[in-house]
């Protein structure tokens, strides 16, 4: 069960971006997709995300074949890198919307859906911010609100673009061990898109590797370090050991 | 989002098209609407048939405008959307929302400054426009006028009084549009 992606291609015109790709994930796994610039992890993301569709390959998640599925039936929460918020909403308007989107059948009451968005706000850490509107926040603190309003619709699945990229060593390792607790706490898989080797091996439960378009190895942290499987995993790991030495993470 | 925000083919020729009536006289726009849309033309024909009249009514003086001012809205719009990209709309796509969801929700408010400020200068040139429109209307008095129209009519009838009243009353709108266009301006400078 979880999600699995079989056998995933793309390509831009004669550009193979990705190249027969196998990913799953386990039901409250955290994954990262590990790799240089260029790789195809974005990409990939996107096309499990359904923003962008595969030429090949199957994408099935817990049972259901999902492949040509529309990104808003599908129900994966997404934090972009550029956090993507609404600027002409307030934070607490920003994370309501997933569920004010819904259609009348299945949507909160009103106050329901305040409530949900008071626990959210307050679980991230946000709850003073409500009425504020994105562009008067940090930087830190608008990667808090996306990631609220992704969880607000209670995704199947949790789908991160390089949400720490943009904010400076100190902040980016509160907010990791903060998302790490979250998603523990709601329970919830989640697929992590980094080219920071530290994030990868501190949030994950496992982490793919890729490289051109495919992925080299898929493992825990410990597996990638003792039994790399190509000389680009060695290399691309390299440095890595002394953090498995020091006994973080792992 | 970088990666897609790759021009769709066929770009280029709309973007041409849109601000085709930048560059021609709009007496020869009013001319191609006749040609194409009059009782005789290829549309206008087929239509005829089905006793619809698109020329020399109200409805062509609307249509023809429209061309006349709709690049000056693209202008506005075209390059905002371009540089907030698709990104608010994709995280309202992976949120639920629909398409008429994400469009009134998340691009309408984006854009709308924008779309104000074009729709003012869009007004300023319809009102004061004369050439496309002089050749669609018909000059049917009472009926298709429009101020400028009225402006000559009443000129051509030796009522000069008559003719610098309208006048003004064009001068005063056209004030009026600027003092708008000022307005937005000022507490919106991104807009622009
Ligand atoms: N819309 C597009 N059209 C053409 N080529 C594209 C497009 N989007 C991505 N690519 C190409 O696909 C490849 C993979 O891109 P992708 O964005 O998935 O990489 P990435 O691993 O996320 O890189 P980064 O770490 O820099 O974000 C790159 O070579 C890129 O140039
Ligand atoms: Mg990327």
């Amino acid at each position: 069960m979880g999600l699995e992606i079989e056998n995933v291609s793309k390509s831009y015109g004669s550009n193979l971006v990705l190249d027969a790709v196998d990913l799953d994930v386990q039901p409250g796994e955290f994954v990262a997709l590990l790799g240089p610039s260029g790789s195809g992890k974005t990409t990939l993301l996107r096309i499990i995300a359904g923003l962008q569709f595969a030429e090949g390959g199957r994408l099935v998640m817990e049972g259901e074949d999902i492949t040509g599925l529309e990104a808003r039936l599908r129900r994966f929460g997404m934090v972009f890198q550029s956090y993507a918020l609404f600027e002409h909403m307030s934070v607490a308007d920003n994370t309501a919307f997933g569920l004010k989107m819904r259609p009348r059948g299945s949507r909160p009451s009103r106050s329901g859906i305040g409530e949900r968005v008071k626990t959210l706000l307050d679980m991230a850490e946000i709850g003073h911010l409500a009425e504020r509107y994105p562009s008067q926040l940090s930087g830190g603190q608008r990667q808090r609100v996306a990631l609220a309003r992704a969880l607000a619709i209670e995704p199947r699945l949790l789908l991160l673009d390089e949400p720490f990229s943009a904010l400076d060593t100190k902040i980016r390792k509160g907010l990791r061990s903060a998302l790490r607790d979250l998603q523990r706490k709601v329970g919830i898989s989640a697929i992590l898109v980094t080219h920071d080797q530290e994030e990868a091996f501190e949030i994950a439960d496992r982490i793919a590797v890729m490289s051109e378009g495919r992925i080299e190895q898929f493992g825990t942290a410990e597996e990638l370090l003792r039994t790399p499987a190509s000389p680009f995993v060695a290399e691309f790991l390299e440095g890595m050991a002394n953090y498995e030495n020091q006994g973080a993470g792992i | 989002m970088g990666g897609d925000a790759v021009p769709f083919p066929g770009r280029r020729a709309l973007v041409t098209i849109i601000e085709l009536p930048f560059s021609i006289s709009p007496i020869v726009a009013g001319l191609c609407y006749l040609l194409v849309y009059g009782s005789t033309g290829l549309v206008g024909g087929f239509l005829d048939q089905w006793n619809i009249q698109l020329m020399f009514n109200l409805t062509g003086i609307v249509l023809v405008s429209l061309f006349v001012t709709c690049p000056f809205v693209a202008r506005e719009l075209i390059p905002l959307m371009e540089i907030s990209g698709r990104d608010q709309e994709e995280a309202a796509l992976t949120l639920g929302a629909n398409g008429w969801q994400t469009f009134f929700y998340v691009t309408l408010p984006n854009i709308r400054w924008a779309l104000l400020y074009g729709a003012i200068l869009a007004n300023a040139r319809v009102i004061g426009e004369f050439g496309a429109v002089s050749v669609v209307s018909g000059n049917i008095r009472g009926e298709t006028m429009t101020l400028p129209l009225q402006v000559q009519l009443l000129y051509d009838d030796y009522n000069v009084a008559g003719a610098f009243a309208a006048a003004t009353i064009l001068a005063v709108i056209a004030v009026i549009t600027l003092i708008l266009r000022a307005v937005i301006e000022s507490r919106h400078p991104n807009v622009h």
